[in-house]
């Protein structure tokens, strides 16, 4: 995130890491406010570590310093806070359930009238990228004209794609990982209100360091360098 | 001076926090020598029977301070009668029983409601001092903090049942012997125990994430504060929860937050390297 605020021409005032069970943010939140900053970004995750937005929005901070975070809604969390504690907290994730378009509302209708009463809130990625994954396995199979192993792994190479709810998901064969879309989201009334939509992400950091083209059978931890 | 004054607020909120949690534990671990690992999960009950029973339309106040202590003090005498009572004397076995219970009691709540539920957000606005501002909450819950201190001392210091409960808890068989009904004192113990973590619960609800598993991040954190308290459970449990939770507050200001919690870890190692009978077996020996 400190490279990501240099590159982008800020600085980060201050860096803190949390143990996962730390539940009273007080302290951390006293030193935000020395601290002063144009705005704070979470990457917090955790039942344990919601804390801090409630203690945050307790402390009548949220409508003094905005709020980003790489984490916030991976785990739901937006359904936790009350809209006063939540609202106006921007994430980025590669789908939310609100994302504006036809295989999006297309999907949705037919979740919901399979599901019922019981549907579940998708919220961000999490969901959505699991049924992406197993739909990329699919399209493998269906290239690979089997489900023998080797075969398939050898399809999902070749560059396959598939066409979902949240856009275009390319498997890119150097790093093994996904070209996808990527949106900016702001919470609003325990869901989300999708502000940006960023088409075709690829793995940059991962390209950056990692070819399994090159090196098939690569078997060391590649290491992003992010030294500033 | 406002930083001293706002740097004072956090650590007695601190302090207050880890007192709150910890107290129902002290209770049933004090009196009855029962090891309740679903101490943690008594919390998250309390919790969740707020957070629904504002859902439900009732009073914030009312939910947090009535309905979650009610609750989970009814909780509290259905598993004294069907487990806990069985196993008296029998420490590692309550260990595992209230374990399982503890397991049980997670995956029945996430069964019934979800991962998520909606909490509510915490009242009071906000307090300003100096350059600093903190939640009117978190005073409030310092406050509410000694007022049930100050309680359960008074129950157990002035009253007839204060008195027999102490009295079954220093020698259960010379009460036996003056007609104490001691299973009845034991579980209206467990059951008052239970009551004041379920309000600890209630109390902590709006300023933490209520999800199905959110006692494990308090167990371990209460256990250290009972344990090295020692055996007067409210003189220990209170001295024991104001220097860990000095020494953590603190501890995270000076450096950082990792470096707080092992502090505080370190602090409550080495008193019981020094103490291990805890604060209460060396200094305030005679109070409760």
């Amino acid at each position: 995130m400190t490279k990501y605020f240099r590159d982008g021409g800020g600085d980060a005032v201050a860096v803190d890491f949390f143990p996962l069970d730390v539940t009273n943010f007080g302290p951390a939140i006293q030193k935000i406010q020395a601290a002063k900053p144009d705005m704070v970004v979470s990457a917090l995750v955790g039942g344990a570590h919601v804390s801090f937005y409630r203690q945050w929005a307790a402390a009548g901070m949220k409508s003094r310093i905005p709020m980003a975070s790489t984490t916030f809604g991976g785990g739901n969390e937006s359904l936790l806070l009350s809209p006063e504690e939540g609202d106006g907290i921007v994430c980025a994730f590669s789908y939310f359930q609100e994302v504006d378009n036809a295989a999006n509302k297309a999907f949705l209708e037919k979740f919901r009238a399979k599901l019922g009463a019981n549907t579940p809130y998708l919220g961000a990625e999490l969901a959505m990228r699991s049924y992406t994954g197993m739909r990329l396995w699919a399209e493998g199979v269906k290239r690979a004209g089997t489900t023998d192993r080797m075969k398939v792994i050898e399809a999902l190479g070749s560059g396959i794609s598939v066409d979902g709810p949240p856009g275009r998901t390319m498997l890119d064969p150097k790093t093994n990982h996904v070209t996808l879309d990527v949106y900016v989201a702001e919470v609003k009334n325990r869901g989300f209100n999708v502000l940006q939509h960023f088409p075709n992400s690829p793995p940059a950091d991962t390209q950056s360091v990692c070819d399994l083209q090159k090196e098939p059978n690569a078997n060391r931890q590649v290491v992003v360098d992010v030294r500033i | 001076m406002d930083l001293v004054l706002a740097t004072g607020i956090q650590a007695l909120s601190g302090i207050a926090t880890l007192l709150l949690i910890s107290l129902g534990l002290a209770i049933v671990f004090g009196m009855m020598r029962v090891i309740n690992l679903a101490h943690g999960e008594f919390l998250m009950l309390g919790a969740y029977s707020a957070i629904l029973a504002v859902q439900a339309g009732i009073n914030l106040w009312v939910a947090m301070l009535v309905v979650a202590p009610l609750c989970v003090g009814l909780f509290g005498v259905v598993v004294e009668r069907l487990v806990i009572r069985r196993l008296y004397g029998r420490m590692v076995d309550t260990m595992l029983a209230t374990w399982g219970l503890s397991l049980a009691l997670i995956g029945a709540v996430t069964m019934i409601f979800g991962n998520t539920v909606a909490g509510f957000s915490a009242p009071l606005g906000s307090v300003q001092i100096g350059a600093y501002s903190t939640s009117g909450y978190g005073l409030f819950l310092i406050a509410a903090t000694m007022v049930l201190l100050a309680a359960v001392w008074a129950v157990l210091r002035f009253t007839p049942a204060g008195l027999i409960a102490r009295g079954t808890m220093q020698n259960a068989g010379m009460a036996a012997a003056l007609g104490v009904p001691t299973e009845r004192v034991y579980a209206l113990s467990f059951a008052a125990g239970a009551a004041v973590s379920g309000l600890a619960g209630a109390l902590i609800a709006p300023m933490s994430g209520v999800v199905p598993t959110m006692g494990t991040a308090y167990i371990a954190r209460s256990f250290i504060t009972v344990i090295t308290g020692g055996a007067a459970m409210l003189a220990g449990t209170s001295s024991a929860a104001g220097l860990l939770g000095s020494v953590n507050t603190l501890g995270t200001f000076v450096t950082t937050p990792v470096l707080g919690e092992v502090l505080m870890l370190a602090v409550a190692i080495l008193l019981l390297r020094l103490l291990p009978q805890g604060i209460t077996g060396r200094f305030f020996r005679r109070s409760l």
